[in-house]
């Protein structure tokens, strides 16, 4: 494991209490990057046929994502339901794979390339990458009690076994903020949030550098979300983890990121530090999301405009010649026919618009 | 940490298991049939050494007897002994007249007793395989203290039978002098040597030779204490003079001229009781039903756990693999499984299995494992895999067609032909009544596999870099071992109604040239006895019963099972 | 829907010639089989045999010939076990009885299973509900091959009610289609019951009711059709288990119907007639179960075949 350059952020040794003693994370300054997303594209072949089978259609859960995540920050992936953003963190991890998705591009971690590997090579790759899933109830095998669970990483890679094993995963265990006895319990007798923190407690175990969370707190109630949030900001810091946190609620991510990426339809459409996108976000797009955070002080929500979002989510099925914003877009109806046409027929690249805030639209500038 | 986490209760940690026990006891139908199946798989397993009696031995002088018949201990074949001026030639022509294993019918013709003496035949007879034909060890003279050697010395173990009539000598309340009726037949079946030839005395005939013989000697069999007890029974006429018992008169018996009602030895009433009564032939019906149940109950069992293991794994394997090009190979797999599991059980049986019906059984299993493996459609996107995989996916489909139409016919016609084609041995109503039910394992083993493999958790495990093989068998195969566990207890009630239903109409399993009777057998035989007015009713009412709670109960306890495992299927069938 | 009878009935001939395939090889596998040599066979069938098959020409030549005969002309052949007999006349003599068989089964079947799943469902929790579904519990459980004796032996031995064998007159006939359908009127009872309750449950039921129309229309008019929909889905594997049914009730009550046909010639090793009668079964539920398919469809409008 190599040591962060950036000072003031720990080793990822996260070994134990030790690095509790580390210093907060300076969130501004961009490290080295870890994680380099680059084109990446997932599309799924739709079959029909028994004995002779033909290809009848595809659909392009993911379609051209870029990315990068730095080292020690935490990454937000927002975006509505369907747009990709699980399709994404479960392709960087290898989980989505053909047969059943055709996946192209190129997934970097600390500069290896790890899309498309097998074998020992993916192995490396997971035992520096992690993942938090996101139903706790489906996440836990049913048949396993927590400790086994939570051991699994350490038999696998070949971290600990036996006795030193079971005392890792005590430690884990209390690191997450369970006691040791709830090892030798099952998943169905912990609630929502306690499962999740065994979840977190597993992908911790191998001691990664980088955590994919994938809408970890979606399925909690909005009282535990809470604790779940505030135990993943707090390990991260601890043992300095990067972390590309995936939510659809942008007060979550806005709360955790350093950064935050907006996925619609396959792609991302703009990406920039947090400050800067919630407080001056350039695609259309982000500002009818961000328009429609309630706004918990009566007088200004009573002024907040709302941008209203027409039409329905367009089907993944198809391809787009142009922006595939641009039939939705409410910026788009106030162009020029030539503008519009622009909008229609070439697509939009992801292009710093300002300094370190990158956004995937011809117009950034204009106003909606 | 900015919250305490909450607390789980202490209650103390129970297994998902013990929770399912928990509901299983709490259902009085799956602890009917609980109890049900320990009593019946006990008495199956302890069959051999609980059962009164043989199986297949017969009483042919008891008949049938309803349940509850008390049949004194008097049991085999009655020795008939001669007067004293019996030539021990005369004997061997008695003997001589017949080839081996053939039926004759004697007549005989009685005349009043003249003197008395006796032969004692002494008839050794197996404790371990009672039923077996008594073999004449010695036959002796005593009152001439002559032992006829050459039939000693030359075989010891000839077989002399004579069945059916003389006991009716005993039952009947005719003063004296003894008579035997005119004309008794006598049913004789003995396998005789060779060596006895040179005793041949051809110019007496055998009529003459019983002619003055008014003396039993009676094998006499009781609780065993030695094997080579002899009873003696002096009659005269038709009453009882004394009975001996290896020299030494038997209690109760001791008055002279008692017909035979009853007999003590030691205080012990000298009587069997046949709890459910006898057959027939006088074969022991709880006996039957107890092997019966041992033979339905093992092909049950071996059938049941040989499509468990294959089911399991092949339809773990290939659902887990399934859209993937690995899914032939999982399919090679089973099919290697299969010939494996196939060569076992034809070197175990042995002999009698050509190689044809190897290959024939390895091709029929072969084919559902195509079935199994239906979806398994390996597209390997641009690369060459593609090239390679339709050509086996093509055939995949096709065998799949194929298969589709065999089991257009129910699938006990199939297990019919081929036990017609292959004959009706053990191996192939293995091969037949397991290929099917393997199939139906592994198909739902794969049907849950699929489901499972979609659960994140699987996911969670790939990532925390579990390899494929400890993924199916840390977290797949525990996860389907419930339905596994309600399936196979569902699936033995199964396998034992198809066998008896092949038993019933006739394809018994053959084993050494002899049928195996399970409990279908019986059912068939009992309804075959009926007498008008419903007469000789328990000789299928026992069976019928027996087989009906057996059947019940693993009924019972495979959907009390269930309900236990997941309750949200309660209810539904 | 008119497509889908078309392809599955061009599908019909594949079926059958596969079917014919595996019979006519499997017979020519088997060892020992009939068409060995050295089986102590009566010279009469020989020749007819020999005659038949061909046999001293080459397989495949064989082959084309029996499938000509039995597509051409229907002709199965002579029997191998009974001398003067073809496998034809033996069939034509035993179908029809069986087919009498089968329709009183069912017709018994459905009648006491819809009637007593229709009176359980309206009654649900009466004793009537828990007695008719206990006994139909017990119908499907206990096997036809126990319940067919016990039956012999109640109403023919002992209280001489019924005839012990034969199928000539009604009294003949009566024991036979309660044993064989009795597993049918079970499930149809508990599908029936299970199908009106969810039927009842529903919002046109609900409607009706509301309307004001009388219980008795509500269920007869309204909620019959779409219960039932289960009964006649099971129609289709439910005559399978009747062809397998039907050879354990023949052989009870000594019927000479095709099932007795059948054991008597797989018991002989009687192969053309194994084959023969094999053959006429896979017919029967191939038609069968597309016209099951067709009935299914017709009464389910959300049925789509395509």
């Amino acid at each position: 494991m190599t040591d962060s350059p950036n000072g003031a952020a720990s080793a990822p040794d996260a070994g134990a209490a030790a690095a509790t003693a580390a210093g907060t994370v300076a969130a501004r300054d961009l490290g080295e990057p870890l994680l380099e997303v680059r084109d990446l594209r997932v599309h799924f072949p739709q079959r029909k046929g028994v004995i002779f089978q033909s290809e009848v259609g595809t659909i392009r859960a993911v379609d051209g994502v870029d990315l990068t995540v730095h080292k020690g920050e935490t990454l937000g992936l927002v975006g509505e339901s369907g747009c990709g953003k699980s399709t994404t963190a479960r392709a960087i991890i290898g989980l989505t794979r053909a047969p059943i998705a055709r996946v192209t591009g190129s997934v970097k971690f600390d500069g290896q390339e790890i899309l498309g590997v097998g074998g020992n090579e993916l192995r490396d790759a997971r035992r520096s990458l992690q993942m938090i899933f996101q139903d706790p109830f489906a996440s836990l095998d049913p048949r396993m009690t927590v400790g086994a669970i939570v051991s699994e990483p350490l038999r696998n890679f070949g971290i600990a076994r036996g006795r030193e094993s079971e005392g890792r995963v005590g430690e884990l265990l209390e690191t997450v903020g369970l006691s040791r006895e709830h090892a030798l319990r099952y998943p169905h007798e912990f609630s929502g949030g306690q499962r999740q923190r065994i979840g977190v407690a597993r992908a911790l175990a191998p001691e990664p550098r980088m955590i994919l969370a994938d809408e970890p707190v979606s399925a909690l109630d909005v009282s535990i979300q809470a604790q779940i949030v505030n135990l993943l900001e707090d390990l991260r810091t601890r043992f300095g983890l990067t972390t590309l946190f995936i939510a659809h609620d942008l007060a979550i991510v806005r709360h955790i990121s350093d950064r935050v990426a907006v996925m619609y339809l396959g792609t991302v459409v703009e990406i920039a530090d947090k400050v800067a996108i919630y407080e001056e976000p350039l695609h259309p797009y982000t500002r009818a999301l961000l328009s429609a955070i309630p706004i918990p002080d009566p007088a200004v929500e009573a002024k907040r405009r709302r941008i209203l979002l027409t039409g329905d989510v367009p089907s993944p099925d198809r391809e787009y010649p142009g922006c595939r914003f641009a039939d939705r877009c409410p910026l788009r109806r106030k162009l020029s026919r030539t503008d519009q046409a622009r909008c229609d027929e070439e697509p939009p690249k992801l292009h710093d618009a300002r300094t370190g805030h990158a956004v995937a639209c011809h117009f950034p500038d204009e106003s909606v | 940490m900015t919250d305490a986490p909450e607390k789980a209760n202490a209650v103390k940690s129970r297994g998902l298991w013990a929770d399912a026990l928990r509901r299983l006891f709490k259902n009085w139908m799956a602890v009917f049939g609980l109890i049900v199946v320990i009593l019946v798989s006990s008495t199956s397993i302890l069959a051999d050494w609980i059962i009164p009696f043989d199986p297949s031995y017969q009483q042919r002088w008891v008949g049938a007897k309803p349940p509850g018949h008390e049949q004194l201990s008097v049991t085999n074949e009655v020795r008939v002994t001669v007067g004293s001026e019996t030539d021990p030639r005369n004997l061997s022509t008695f003997l001589e007249g017949f080839g081996p294993d053939e039926t004759h019918e004697i007549s005989l013709v009685a005349h009043p007793p003249r003197e008395l003496e006796e032969i004692w035949i002494k008839i050794y007879k197996s404790r371990k395989y009672p039923d077996r034909a008594p073999k004449v060890r010695e036959i002796f003279f005593p009152t001439r203290r002559e032992t006829l050697d050459e039939l000693a010395i030359t075989d010891p173990l000839h077989t002399l039978r004579v069945t059916d009539p003389l006991p009716k000598a005993i039952g009947d309340e005719e003063p004296e002098p003894f008579e035997l009726p005119g004309g008794a037949t006598f049913r004789v079946k003995k396998k005789i040597d060779a060596s006895l030839l040179p005793l041949v005395d051809p110019e007496r005939t055998a009529i003459e030779w019983f002619g003055t013989s008014a003396k039993l000697i009676l094998q006499w069999e009781r609780p065993a204490r030695s094997e080579n007890d002899v009873v003696r029974i002096f009659l005269r006429g038709r009453r009882i003079e004394k009975i001996l018992m290896n020299g030494e008169p038997v209690e109760g018996f001791s008055a002279p001229g008692r017909d035979i009602e009853e007999a003590t030895l030691d205080g012990e009433p000298m009587v069997h009781t046949h709890l459910f009564g006898t057959d027939d032939v006088g074969r022991d019906v709880l006996s039957r039903v107890l092997k019966g149940g041992q033979i339905s109950l093992a092909v049950g069992l071996i059938a049941t756990l040989v499509s468990v293991t294959i089911g399991v794994a092949v339809g773990a394997t290939s659902g887990f693999l399934s859209d993937s090009q690995v899914s032939s190979a999982s399919m090679l797999a089973g099919a290697a499984a299969t010939m494996a599991a196939c060569g076992i059980a034809g070197v175990a049986i042995g002999g009698s299995t050509p190689g044809a019906i190897a290959a024939i059984v390895v091709l029929v299993l072969f084919v559902p494992t195509s079935f199994v493996c239906r979806g398994e459609r390996g597209l390997l996107g641009p690369s060459i895999g593609r090239l390679l995989a339709s050509p086996l996916t093509t055939v995949d489909g096709l065998l799949m067609r194929f298969v589709d139409i065999i089991y257009t016919l129910p699938y006990m016609f199939v297990v019919i032909l081929l036990m017609v084609v292959f004959g009706r041995n053990l191996f192939v109503l293995f091969a037949a009544l397991g290929a099917v039910q393997w199939l139906t394992m592994a198909r739902i083993v794969r049907g849950q596999t699929l489901s499972l493999k979609r659960k994140e958790f699987v996911d969670a495990a790939e990532v925390s870099g579990a390899s494929n093989f400890s993924i199916i068998f840390n977290h797949i195969v525990p996860n389907v071992l419930g339905v596994v566990a309600v399936y196979t207890t569902l699936t033995i009630p199964a396998v034992i109604l198809q066998e008896s239903f092949l038993a019933f109409i006739g394809l018994t399993v053959q084993v050494d040239g002899e049928a195996v009777e399970s409990w279908g057998a019986l059912i068939n035989y009992g309804l075959n006895q009926l007498e008008d007015g419903g007469g000789r009713s328990w000789l299928l009412l026992i069976p019928a019963a027996f087989m009906s709670v057996t059947l019940f109960g693993l009924n019972f306890l495979g959907d009390g099972l269930r309900d236990a495992l997941d309750p949200r299927m309660r209810g539904k069938s | 829907m008119l497509r889908y009878i078309l392809r599955r009935l061009l599908g019909l001939p594949v079926v059958l010639l596969i079917l014919v395939t595996i019979t006519f090889f499997l017979a020519r596998v088997a060892p020992g089989g009939p068409f060995s040599a050295d089986k102590n066979v009566p010279p009469e069938i020989k020749a007819n045999i020999e005659a038949k098959y061909h046999l001293d020409k080459p397989l495949h030549v064989q082959y084309g010939r029996y499938l000509r005969d039995v597509v051409t002309r229907g002709d199965l052949g002579p029997s191998f076990k009974h001398k003067d007999q073809t496998v034809n006349e033996i069939i034509e003599r035993g179908l029809p009885v069986s087919f009498q068989l089968g329709f009183l089964a069912a017709i018994f079947a459905v009648t006491f299973g819809v009637s007593a799943g229709v009176i359980a469902s309206i009654r649900q929790n009466s004793w009537f509900d828990y007695g008719s579904m206990s006994v139909a519990v017990l119908g499907m459980t206990i096997p036809n091959f126990v319940v067919g004796p016990i039956l012999v032996l109640l109403f023919a031995r002992y209280w001489k009610v019924f005839n012990v064998a034969g199928w000539e007159e009604l009294k003949d006939m009566v024991l036979p289609a309660i044993t064989l359908g009795l597993p049918f009127a079970a499930r149809i009872a508990r599908l029936t019951r299970a199908g009106m309750l969810e039927i009842v449950g529903q919002d046109f039921i609900r409607t009706a009711r509301a309307k004001g129309l009388a219980e008795r229309v509500v269920i007869v008019r309204h909620a019959l059709k779409g219960g039932l929909l289960p009964v006649v889905s099971f129609l289709g594997p439910g005559l399978s288990y009747m062809m397998v049914g039907s050879l354990v009730v023949e052989r009870i009550f000594r019927i000479p119907g095709l099932g007795q046909e059948f054991i008597e010639s797989a018991l002989n090793r009687d192969y053309t007639l194994v084959n023969g009668t094999v053959l006429v079964y896979g017919v029967i539920l191939v038609v069968m179960n597309l016209i099951v398919d067709v009935v299914y469809g017709y009464l389910d409008p959300r049925i789509r075949y395509d």
